[in-house]
């Protein structure tokens, strides 16, 4: 895949959410993932913990037992003071991720290498079994009551549909393939989402560019792995969205 | 061609829901709308502050709402202004302040805000303030002539002026969504509120 156009920066930038994720091969001990976030409580504002609760309840003739609720800890959750840096250590991933307004990768990135390795140093050597660099967009069109909105105007992942059918008030396309270099394969999700804006149609464009195995284990590798699967990223956004999207983001 | 209708002035209808099946590449298909439906990990959790005294968790998790959707139209505000709307939420919800009886202003009452901030796109930044149940306030001031307008949920907003034209008193109330809002308030000259002091635009 070469043929993309170089990535562009942009003045309001659609990105409503960027993630860096490495999941683990095995799950890791609660104690390790306590003391990194303990490592990092000076860089963050918000500590909290990840819970799941699960409820079981026995089906039958008569109810004899009240339901039975199990809660598990799964992580701790730091987050900044206005909620857009956030960084999660689970047992089973470390998650890195920035709200809007993303203020760019040379923000982005150092913050990634500095917790990651502050969970280095809680856990000891750790296997990673994928790493996934996602980036979700948002794209606002402005529209009065009289417009119809083409999605190819904006997107070229779009859905097609026989020109006899009724505009499309909602639709979802996902799909996942090899990106044709360094083994990686990207997801691309495409999609309507209620826009936060009035008098607003927005449609999402999720880009996940990930690796399956074959992770480096030196970090110096794993960090130009990042930084190339962030380039792919951008190339890949690039060939998604069209010259009036870009107006858009002016 | 492949259009979209557009929904005016008000929300987005709720998530398409297939219609139940119960063979199995229905299944594959559901799970796969669930798959997508998830929200990414930044979403997950229960926040869950260190503190046990009830006003205080709502207060909490009402600040912690409120700054995650305002990160999710940032790209449409100014640095400056959202940083500045942040410092306000931090004092509005300060529990020091805050009356015990009183209810934290509800999510839906703050989305209605955020969309009307951007839809107004007021130079000048609102005081804030909260009724007891729950509705966020916002109101602009320049001597006697007053606007407030309390945000309601799914768009709607009750707002009262009060203003001097041509040497009269005058005041108005109203309900009304937030896409009438500006053809409503300009027999009253609305600039005299929205116009200098911060930038909203990004």
């Amino acid at each position: 895949m070469t043929c993309f156009r170089v990535a562009m920066s942009y003045k309001r930038a659609p990105i409503t959410e960027a993630v860096v994720e490495f999941r683990f091969a095995e799950p890791q001990e609660q104690s390790a993932l306590e003391k990194a976030a303990a490592s990092l409580k000076d860089e963050y504002f918000y500590d909290e913990i990840e819970q799941i609760t699960q409820f079981q309840v026995e089906a039958g003739p008569a109810i004899q037992k009240p339901p039975k609720v199990e809660i598990y800890w799964q992580g701790r959750k730091l987050s900044s003071l206005d909620r857009a840096d956030v960084v999660i250590f689970r047992k089973t991933a470390f998650v890195c991720s920035r709200l809007a307004p993303y203020m760019g990768w040379e923000e982005f990135f150092p913050r990634i290498q500095r917790d990651w390795s502050a969970f280095r140093k809680a856990a000891g050597p750790i296997e990673i079994s994928r790493v996934g660099v996602r980036y979700v967009n948002r794209i606002d069109i402005p529209v009065t009551s009289t417009d119809r909105v083409n999605t190819e105007d904006y997107l070229t992942y779009v859905p097609r549909s026989p020109e006899t059918f009724a505009p499309m008030t909602q639709y979802v396309i996902q799909s996942s393939r090899p990106l044709g270099e360094d083994d990686l394969q990207f997801g691309l999700l495409s999609s309507t989402v209620p826009s936060p804006l009035i008098n607003t149609i927005s449609l999402a464009l999720d880009l996940d560019v990930f690796l399956d195995g074959s992770i480096p284990r030196r970090e110096d590798e794993l960090w130009s792995l990042l930084n190339r699967m962030r380039d792919h990223k951008n190339s890949i956004f690039e060939a998604c969205i069209t010259d009036r999207a870009r107006e858009l983001f002016q | 061609m492949t259009a979209v209708m557009p929904v005016i002035g008000r929300r987005s209808p709720p998530a398409y829901t297939p219609s139940s099946a119960v063979g199995p590449v229905s299944q594959i298909i559901n799970a796969q709308i669930e798959e997508l439906r998830r929200p990414s990990p930044t979403f997950s959790g229960k926040a869950k502050p260190i503190s046990e005294a009830a006003l205080e968790v709502e207060l909490f998790d009402a600040l912690l709402k409120f700054k995650v959707s305002t990160s999710q139209v940032a790209m449409h505000l100014d640095r400056g202004w959202r940083s500045r709307l942040f410092a306000q939420l931090d004092s509005l919800l300060d529990k020091e302040s805050w009356e015990p009886l009183d209810r934290p202003p509800r999510l839906e009452s703050f989305a209605t805000f955020l969309r009307m901030i951007i839809f107004l796109r007021p130079q000048r930044r609102p005081g804030l303030g909260a009724t007891s149940k729950g509705e966020l306030i916002a109101t602009w001031s320049v001597g006697a002539d007053r606007l407030t307008i309390e945000c309601l949920p799914q768009d709607l907003v009750r707002w009262t002026v009060s203003v001097t034209i041509n040497d009269d008193r005058e005041r108005a109330a109203g309900i009304t969504p937030v896409a009438r809002l500006k053809e409503v308030l300009r027999p009253y000259g609305p600039a005299r509120w929205f116009s200098d002091g911060d930038r909203i635009s990004a």
